[in-house]
């Protein structure tokens, strides 16, 4: 659901990264903002334990540069991985344009990948959608760990539908692929805006992951 | 709050869908003495909003906001009460109460000394039913906006990474 302001020419989305508890959803957030211009970025809002776990959520407002003739702004959101926090992850999915998918690559960590994914296809069902008509890419993270488990591995839990979702091998901690990930999902999003108010024809051949829409969407 | 049909449609400000909605704002600022008036929709994104703080963020207030109204209407209904409506936040130089406005919208008022809880409250109640009108035009057929050509859709990457000198996510964090 985007929102769309003639008035000021901006129009503004929101994009949740959601995933394993610990797989490094803040990590991303925190390196967006150390590397984007200060100039297109505003606070991150970090709502968290005294040990830095992510309490409700974590926030940060973005900019890209004008895409035609308007101000495109994204609002970006982790939710708590943990699976107590199932109420505040479903309230902060609502109005979501765009997810990220974050598991942790940790061969001992495959099953909490599973039912994290789970959890997340439980909290679109209740909010009455789901990843037909929500774009989602997926992050493996944690990649340069000696225990990461083969991307095989991962693909097989999570990325069987019919139409794969994207998929970003990412070192949050040193930024690798970050950006990658963050690009890719906006630019689902804006394709996905576009779609829709064109009557759901896209322009052009979606890429791989665009739409999952008349497509078997879930993972897990 | 909102179904399944408010949640797929875009929400659309025209400066004629816009108008009416600072009119309630700003008249509910000024008989209230308020500081600042701010209508969100409930997934934190601010709609409109007044006042001399007005504008002073790029959203995380209005993040901030629909976060604690959810938390403490959850924390209402595990305590029993089922009719949550808003909470009153009474600090030592600010004020601000939040409240419902409508099926997936947040009203927040940020106000001082200037003025009392109860004045703002009846404020509230008098502008509400105009706000909650208001609100419920931006989803209406005629509002939603027309297909942008396809030439709209960046060719390259949405953002770009800066130089690595900048790096510190401790103090990034922690500050």
């Amino acid at each position: 659901m985007a929102l769309v302001n003639h008035q000021t020419r901006e129009v503004t989305f929101k994009i949740v990264y959601a995933g394993t508890p610990m797989s490094g959803k803040t990590t991303n957030l925190s390196y967006v903002h150390a590397r984007l211009d200060a100039a297109q970025r505003g606070d991150l809002v970090s709502v968290a334990t005294a040990s830095d776990r992510t309490l409700y959520f974590d926030f940060m407002p973005v900019t890209s540069s004008q895409i035609g003739g308007y101000t495109t702004k994204f609002a970006l959101y982790t939710v708590p991985g943990q699976v107590h926090y199932n109420a505040t992850r479903q309230l902060v999915l609502r109005g979501a344009d765009g997810l990220v998918f974050v598991a942790d690559s940790t061969a001992s960590r495959l099953e909490e990948n599973l039912e994290s994914a789970r959890s997340l296809m439980r909290n679109l069902t209740e909010n009455s959608t789901s990843l037909q008509h929500l774009p989602l890419v997926l992050q493996y993270n944690k990649r340069d760990l000696p225990e990461a488990a083969p991307r095989a591995h991962l693909d097989f839990l999570l990325n069987r539908p019919e139409k794969p979702f994207q998929v970003f091998e990412t070192i949050a901690e040193r930024g690798v692929n970050v950006f990658a990930c963050l690009n890719a999902v906006s630019q689902l999003v804006l394709r996905q805006f576009h779609e829709t108010l064109a009557g759901g024809n896209p322009t052009s051949p979606a890429p791989s992951g665009t739409t999952h829409a008349g497509a078997t969407a879930t993972i897990a | 709050m909102a179904g399944p049909a408010a949640m797929t449609a875009h929400l659309t400000l025209t400066p004629e869908t816009i108008r009416p909605l600072l009119a309630a704002l700003e008249s509910l600022n000024n008989e209230a003495e308020a500081r600042r008036v701010a209508l969100l929709h409930e997934s934190g994104l601010v709609l409109a909003e007044t006042g001399e703080d007005a504008h002073q963020d790029h959203g995380e207030s209005g993040a901030l906001a629909a976060g604690t109204f959810f938390a403490a209407c959850h924390l209402a209904r595990r305590l029993g009460e089922e009719s949550f409506s808003g909470l009153h936040y009474q600090g030592a130089s600010r004020d601000f109460l939040l409240t419902a406005a409508g099926p997936e919208a947040l009203l927040l008022v940020v106000f001082d000394q200037r003025t009392r809880p109860a004045i703002v409250r009846a404020c509230v109640g008098k502008y509400l039913p105009a706000l909650e009108a208001a609100t419920a035009r931006l989803r209406s057929a005629p509002t939603q906006p027309a297909a942008p050509p396809a030439s709209w859709l960046p060719t390259g990457p949405v953002f770009r990474e800066t130089s690595p000198a900048t790096t510190d996510l401790a103090a990034v964090f922690h500050t």
